[in-house]
């Protein structure tokens, strides 16, 4: 049995998973520590640690996680989170973007009303009352203040950008032009998230990407336009196009269905109308001190990408040159402070560009490797090369050794492979109990080699063995869903049950294969209180056991 | 209750799941410290090779800080490994790692840097150069070009296995799916021995299990289950009759090429084929698998003297632009294993097939079968002993035997079926008892048409061309009853298949 000491450290490792808005992780977190009570001091203090350290636009994932633990286990964290409340929440927001500002004022709103199982106020009210006038204070000096360009807005730009020019690119993948203009809002945003820049530059690299939107947007109307049958692959650059997980905080869509296409408003529409404020403002408002770091600017490189977009024919169309770049531009606070924060954000290219503005591409590597036996016994790989199998994907998995990229498409399938973790964990729960697991069949020969592996890998529920198990007895794959049943308890009276979504009966009938009662189409979970709770199997996969009626916000 | 940002409201029901760190089934977020646990630094370019002596033992190792691999899978500073029973093996390290370790004494271990990891490194990355390009030429043209299809030779124990995980386990890295292909009958691979199979490897592998990891099961897994492809040979080793060695090879090579051409993805990535201890004299062999799977590199471990004569008999003009072949060190970590531990080893694989391993437990079910409803064959064993068809060997069957050597791709002719299978028309205790069986699959058979025929040699055909859906053995044989026990993989009715193949191995609960 590991002690208080040890379970806090380990939770505050798993801790480091938090970097995007996943509701797995946090259930799984809040999980470890409603199961750790009497860790809790530990587990308290290593989440109060990780909101201390994670980066600006990962802090409020981590608050999130505080609400979680607080509301759905409560004390004695509530009581343990509330003693600092005032100070870990007001710390956390002078220090996060203007959008993450709203959420965390959202979550607070929450906990203005949010009470304990015994009906007692969740956090103490002094506490609650004393962010609540430091908000007020906040947001009402704020009112008129200018909307603020930040590194962070500019980068999200990009990755909509870069998902534009992927998808024109998946139904034209050699469209030359098109390819450029990918690597270039690479290359761009790998130096905005490395590079400290100066908000005049910035502004020129705004003005660039909304000329980029625009020709985009119509490039991809004109594509679209074009198509007039709906191919078969639309379905999936359209889930990617949607899926922003970069965008901090958001909710992140629930199941395939729900993602649907929708393009960002422009920039400029969407710049926060409540709550900004310049750092600088907020601490002085605290009567915080730490003076930002002076750091060096070198305004060379986002100018040579500037002047090189426009020299590799990406601007052209657009007509659009970048603005002359002052010497030495002095930075401002918001800046600076968001660059601060997301210049920790993605550890590879820091490390890989090591000084030099573009890196060599993962292509250029690979072209130095040739299937020579001179070339194979002599050379030696280089740090650079070795991160092709290990930090190009800086982003780990917290259950296993799997890695994946920090891009839109890598945080999807990462958000993909935890879901997959979280749907087995489950299962694997369950079985302790439950289900009896059997080596499944091979497939035949024409099923194999038309088998393919993404049915084992993510998206989907169910493994093919289920359905193969299915045929192979003669049943048709339709009626999958009669496998889905439960076995009636031994100490049970009662022959009929009820759905929890949608409160209809199920009755029990006598199946003669097993030789037990059984409810057909249906399945049992548990819940938090370990109360076995019944859903008809379509109610549940659709909903995940949510009742359907929800409370605002 | 709320998680504010997580669309709305999350029902209590939904928070069934447990993550919890005192359970042996789910590897918990991240590992605690081993109690009375011993350190090892292992340098970059590095790599620590340890030995678990007895079946008995069981090692609990921890990545504590830096970066490291086994057979090119990393392993994960959140979990906590396990390695059971006989084994040699080594975690090797790019960057430099500490590792922790407990649980039972090591019969030996030494850090090397006599390491040939930056060989193995250096041949993937050129490996995957090739994929990019079959990748980058299909994306404009409609004929589709296929990754690089690597066959690895070598010695016995000279590290073909290792190099063969390497490069899958690297190329699933860089988000390819390989096709990982066994033909060493005496190792299993997502199976039993016996078998020759491909495998797709799409995502990481587990290290802590000698047969590779799982081939699908019907419950959950807390790695991804791999689905392969199995073709049964039945016999240790591929001299004991080359034609069903051959033959199946080619089966299982019209096979895995389809799922290439059939699949983008796993097309682009290629594959990497494994094979037994060849010698130069079983040349004949190697050049039909280079033809069966159309490889285009060719990989000679540790072996200057069948490299050379390789070279010479395999760069023919006819050829000269579509196979390179390559020589790689053998790493001074390859030790010899002895004949137990290469049986240890089977009846390991064969018992994790039926059985599971500790963080999953199967529940292999028994059922009665009448030894009348099934049908039994057994491979020809020309040089063996007992072979019923050793004899017709001795007696002068050699000229046809040298007619179908010279013309490996030639088809059987309809008779030379019975060189390959023998049918077993009184299976009795002596023969069955414990042994272990491939169920052929019935999709693949004609049974109607050997109820109206009889004709064997028909059936035999169907029966060797078809895959093997699943194994079991026979726990007891009632002669006079005429009736067995056998244990399958999962509950049924009867035999899964009527038509069964015996192998040499026999397993013992
Ligand atoms: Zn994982
Ligand atoms: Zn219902």
């Amino acid at each position: 049995m590991a002690s208080s000491a040890e379970i806090g450290e380990d939770y505050s490792k798993s801790l480091t998973s938090l970097t995007f808005n996943s509701r797995p992780i946090i259930q799984n977190l809040t999980i470890i520590a409603q199961e750790n009570v009497h860790a809790a001091e530990y587990i308290a203090k290593a989440i109060e640690r990780q909101i201390a350290k994670a980066v600006p636009s990962q802090k409020l994932f981590s608050f999130y996680l505080l609400d979680s633990v607080s509301k759905n286990v409560g004390s004695p964290y509530n009581i343990l989170f509330g003693q600092n409340l005032f100070k870990i929440f007001t710390e956390a927001y002078v220090l996060v973007n203007d959008e993450n500002r709203k959420k965390f004022i959202g979550l607070f709103k929450t906990w203005k009303s949010a009470v304990t199982e015994a009906g007692l106020p969740l956090f103490p009210e002094d506490q609650i009352g004393q962010i609540e006038s430091f908000l007020e204070k906040a947001t009402r000096r704020n009112r008129s203040a200018p909307p603020q360009l930040s590194v962070e807005l500019l980068i999200r730009e990009i990755d909509i950008l870069c998902q534009m020019v992927q998808e024109r690119l998946n139904k034209s993948p050699s469209d030359t032009k098109a390819q450029e203009r990918f690597k270039v809002l690479m290359d761009l945003k790998r130096i905005l998230t490395t590079q400290k820049i100066a908000s005049q530059q910035l502004q020129v690299v705004h003005t660039q990407l909304v000329g980029i939107r625009k020709d985009e947007t119509e490039k991809l109307t004109l594509l679209k336009a074009q198509q007039t049958q709906p191919q078969p692959q639309q379905q999936q650059p359209q889930m990617q196009f949607s899926g922003f997980p970069f965008q901090a905080g958001a909710p992140l869509p629930q199941s395939a269905q729900n993602r649907q296409p929708k393009f960002q408003p422009p920039l400029k529409q969407r710049q926060p109308a409540a709550p900004s404020f310049s750092t600088n403002q907020l601490q002085a408002l605290l009567g915080a001190r730490t003076p930002p770091p002076q750091v060096p600017t070198n305004p060379g490189d986002v100018s040579s990408i500037l002047s090189s977009l426009s020299q590799s024919g990406v601007f052209e169309k657009l007509n659009l040159k970048p603005a002359p770049v002052s010497a030495a531009p002095k930075l401002d606070q918001q800046s600076l402070k968001n660059l601060l924060g997301l210049s920790q954000m993605d550890p590879t290219s820091s490390i890989a560009l090591s000084g030099k503005a573009v890196v060599a591409s993962e292509d250029q590597i690979l072209a130095r490797f040739d299937l020579t036996q001179q070339f194979l016994n002599s050379h030696k790989p280089s740090a650079e090369e070795i991160n092709l199998i290990y930090n190009i994907k800086p982003n780990k998995c917290s259950n296993c050794a799997k890695r994946f990229k920090n891009t839109p498409e890598g945080n999807i399938k990462q958000q993909e492979h935890l879901d997959w973790h979280f749907r087995m964990n489950k299962r694997l729960k369950q079985n302790e109990v439950k289900t009896i697991s059997n080596r499944a069949y091979y497939l035949d020969d024409e099923k194999w080699v038309n088998f393919k592996d993404d049915e084992i890998l993510g998206s989907l529920e169910e493994v093919t063995t289920e359905s193969q198990a299915a045929e192979r007895d003669g049943r048709a794959s339709a009626e999958k869903r009669d496998a889905k049943y439960v076995v009636l308890p031994a100490d049970s009276t009662d022959l009929t049950t009820v759905c929890q979504v949608c409160k209809e009966k199920i009755n029990a009938e006598f199946n003669d294969d097993l030789g037990e009662w059984i409810w057909k189409n249906c399945i049992s979970v548990k819940d938090r209180d370990g109360n076995e709770r019944n859903y008809h199997y379509d109610c549940y996969v659709e909903t995940r056991g949510v009742k359907r009626e929800r409370s605002p916000g | 209750m709320s998680i504010p940002g997580l669309q709305g409201i999350i029902s209590a029901d939904t928070l069934a799941p447990h993550i919890d760190t005192s359970s042996a089934l789910v590897p918990s977020g991240s590992a605690t410290a081993l109690p009375n646990a011993k350190t090892v630094e292992i340098s970059a370019f590095s790599e620590w090779r340890f030995e678990l002596g007895s079946s008995s033992d069981k090692l609990r190792v921890r990545l504590v800080a830096g970066e490291a691999e086994m057979f090119g899978t990393e392993l994960s500073s959140n979990m906590e490994y396990s390695f059971t029973g006989a084994m040699k093996t080594c975690i090797f390290t790019f960057k430099g790692c500490t590792i922790e370790y407990a649980g039972c004494e090591l019969s030996s271990e030494y850090v090397s840097d006599e390491s040939c990891m930056t060989n193995y490194l250096n041949l993937h990355f050129a490996l995957e150069r090739l994929r990019k390009e079959a990748s980058t030429y299909n994306e404009t043209s409609t004929d589709k070009r296929l990754g690089p299809k690597v066959l690895i030779v070598g010695n016995k124990d000279s590290g073909k296995t290792s190099l063969a995980k390497i490069l899958t386990a690297y190329a699933t890295k860089m988000d390819r799916q390989p096709i990982l292909v066994n033909l060493d009958p005496s190792t299993a691979n997502f199976s039993i021995p016996g078998m020759l199979t491909g495998t797709t490897i799409s995502d990481i592998m587990n290290v802590e299990n000698v047969n590779l990891g799982e081939t699908i099961t019907t419950g959950p897994t807390f790695y991804h289950q791999k689905q392969p492809i199995v073709k049964c040979f039945g016999l240790e080793s591929f001299s004991d009759n080359d034609k069903l060695y051959k033959y199946e090879i080619s089966q299982l090579g019209i096979s895995v090429l389809s799922r290439l051409r059939n699949d983008q993805v796993v097309g682009e990535s290629g594959l990497v084929v494994d094979t037994p201890a060849f010698k130069i004299t079983d040349y004949e062999l190697i050049e039909n698998i280079i033809s069966d799977f159309e490889i285009d590199v060719l990989i000679v471990i540790g072996h200057e003297r069948l490299f050379v004569d390789l070279k010479k008999k395999l760069i023919k003009p006819s050829n000269q632009n579509r196979l390179t072949v390559l020589k790689m060190p053998k790493s001074s970590g390859c030790v010899d294993l002895d004949d137990k531990f290469s049986r240890d080893l089977q009846q390991r694989c064969i018992r994790e097939y039926f059985y599971g391993i500790e963080k999953q437990v199967l529940s292999p079910f028994s059922i009665m079968a009448n030894l009348k409803d099934l049908i039994i064959f057994k491979p020809v064993e020309p040089n063996g002993m007992f072979g019923s068809s050793g004899l017709s060997f001795l007696s002068g069957d050699m000229e046809e035997d040298e007619d179908i050597k010279t013309e490996p791709n030639a088809q059987l002719k309809f008779t030379e079926y019975s060189k390959l299978l023998e049918r077993i028309t009184e299976p009795t205790a002596e023969i069955l008892s414990n042994a272990v069986l491939a169920m052929v699959n019935p999709s693949g058979l004609d049974l109607n048409r050997f109820a109206y025929t009889d004709d064997e040699q028909a059936l035999i055909e169907d029966t060797v061309n078809t895959s093997v859906v699943g194994f079991t053995y026979a726990v007891s044989v009632d002669d006079t009853k005429g009736k067995a026990r056998f244990v399958v993989p999962s509950p049924a009715n009867q035999m899964p298949s009527k038509v069964l193949i015996l192998t040499k191995f026999r397993y013992h609960e």
